[in-house]
């Protein structure tokens, strides 16, 4: 005989059954941006869903490996400004 | 006759050494690698501008004066990249390396070479197939720095040292003194505002602006010693100029008997060589403790924590 799998609390005791979100049911709704925005100034701090946030706005891209140019640490160093100061004196 | 550094204060004997090396610029138009030393505040970067503006060229003209900030130089090939092709080469200039310490190592090698002149006034430095003169007829170089011990030794050793001592109170109330034409002293007030400046004619300038203020507020033109316990009080300056961190150690020697500088270290907050360095140095120059392995407050220091109580 098969049995269900059994989920755990954080306390260790058995997830009590039936608990939990059934599916389809969504906390979420769906709203125009223009009405956020039309309620909203530009430093509030609006609520968003993790996943939808990393899909929108950390979006893993590719960076390019720096091609290695013909420039030694020496060469890069020149380019630092050495710091005088010239009086001339009547 | 201009006379050699009569706008400065203190510091005679380098004074007496700097106006022979002019006297001998005139007869010889060359001047031995100097290395200013002392710690900070002490005057040596202006003492060699001041040296620097008695130094004419052939033509009768005034030497221009370079100051390099040596922790700003990277190696040898910026050093003459920036700064000897466009300004050195082939010019009459003085040139002053401030805190020679930090030249870094590549530029301290070829400095052995450049500035070993036993014989000649002159050295060509062969460097990546180009040559570099360096007519020391034309050229006057000049070094300064607050640590020596760090200047690689033997470059350290073809220079000439000038050392710089504290300034004494004395020299410190001239200097008020003239910083603050406007405002009639006390003597024994302007006594205690010298001392507060712990031998530093920086700290002694940047004191003349505080006390300029003071008097500007209190609408005063003269200073009393009454003007001075006060001007302590509104400032915050203790009395010989302990800071508020010697001030704490004092007070805990003096509550504990004895401390190790671990448990200063504990106390303060500081680190073993901060109040080494920064803190000790001071209060035993003031003869307010002594080390033996512990440290004790001494007389001095008591009856100082004593008189200043309450301030």
């Amino acid at each position: 005989m098969c049995m269900a799998k059994v989920t755990l609390n954080k306390d260790g005791t058995p997830r009590k059954k039936g608990s939990g979100r059934k599916k389809g049911s969504i906390s979420l709704i769906e709203i125009p941006l223009s009405e956020l925005i039309a309620k909203l100034d530009a430093d509030a701090v609006v609520t968003v869903g993790r996943k939808w946030h990393e899909e929108n706005f950390k979006k893993v891209v590719d960076v390019p490996t720096p091609v290695e140019q013909n420039v030694s640490s020496t060469e890069q160093k020149i380019q630092e400004k050495i710091a005088f100061k010239l009086t001339k004196f009547n | 006759m201009e006379v050699p550094f009569a706008e400065l204060f203190g510091q005679d004997r380098v004074k007496r050494r700097l106006s022979f090396y002019l006297d001998a610029f005139k007869k010889t138009s060359t001047c031995p690698f100097l290395l200013m030393v002392g710690a900070k505040g002490l005057g040596k970067t202006e003492f060699a501008r001041q040296f620097a503006s008695h130094l004419k060229n052939r033509d009768g003209g005034y030497r221009p004066f370079l100051e390099l900030n040596c922790s700003t130089i990277r190696n040898l090939e910026q050093f003459f990249d920036q700064i000897y092709i466009p300004l050195i080469m082939e010019s009459e200039i003085t040139v002053l390396f401030d805190e020679a310490h930090e030249l870094p190592r590549d530029v301290t090698n070829a400095f052995l070479t450049i500035f070993n002149t036993e014989k000649d006034d002159y050295v060509n430095f062969r460097w990546q197939d180009g040559e570099h003169p360096f007519d020391f007829k034309k050229q006057t170089f000049l070094f300064a720095t607050t640590e020596p011990d760090k200047l690689f030794a033997p470059l350290k050793d073809r220079l000439t040292t000038i050392a710089f001592e504290d300034y004494n109170t004395d020299a410190l109330a001239q200097i008020l003194n003239v910083q603050l034409e406007e405002i009639s002293f006390d003597e024994k007030a302007l006594h205690e505002l010298a001392l507060t400046t712990r031998g530093n004619a920086r700290d002694c300038v940047k004191l003349a602006k505080e006390v300029y203020k003071y008097c500007q507020v209190k609408n005063k033109t003269i200073f009393t010693e009454k003007d001075f316990a006060d001007f302590c009080f509104v400032t915050g300056i203790n009395p010989l100029g302990v800071n508020d961190i010697e001030r704490k150690v004092l007070t805990i020697l003096r509550r504990e008997g004895q401390a190790s500088l671990q448990e200063l270290s504990a106390k303060t907050g500081l680190s073993r060589t901060a109040l080494q360095r920064d803190v000790e140095l001071h209060l035993m120059k003031l003869n307010f403790i002594k080390i033996d392995g512990k440290r004790h407050i001494t007389r001095a220091g008591s009856n100082y924590i004593d008189a200043t109580e309450g301030t």
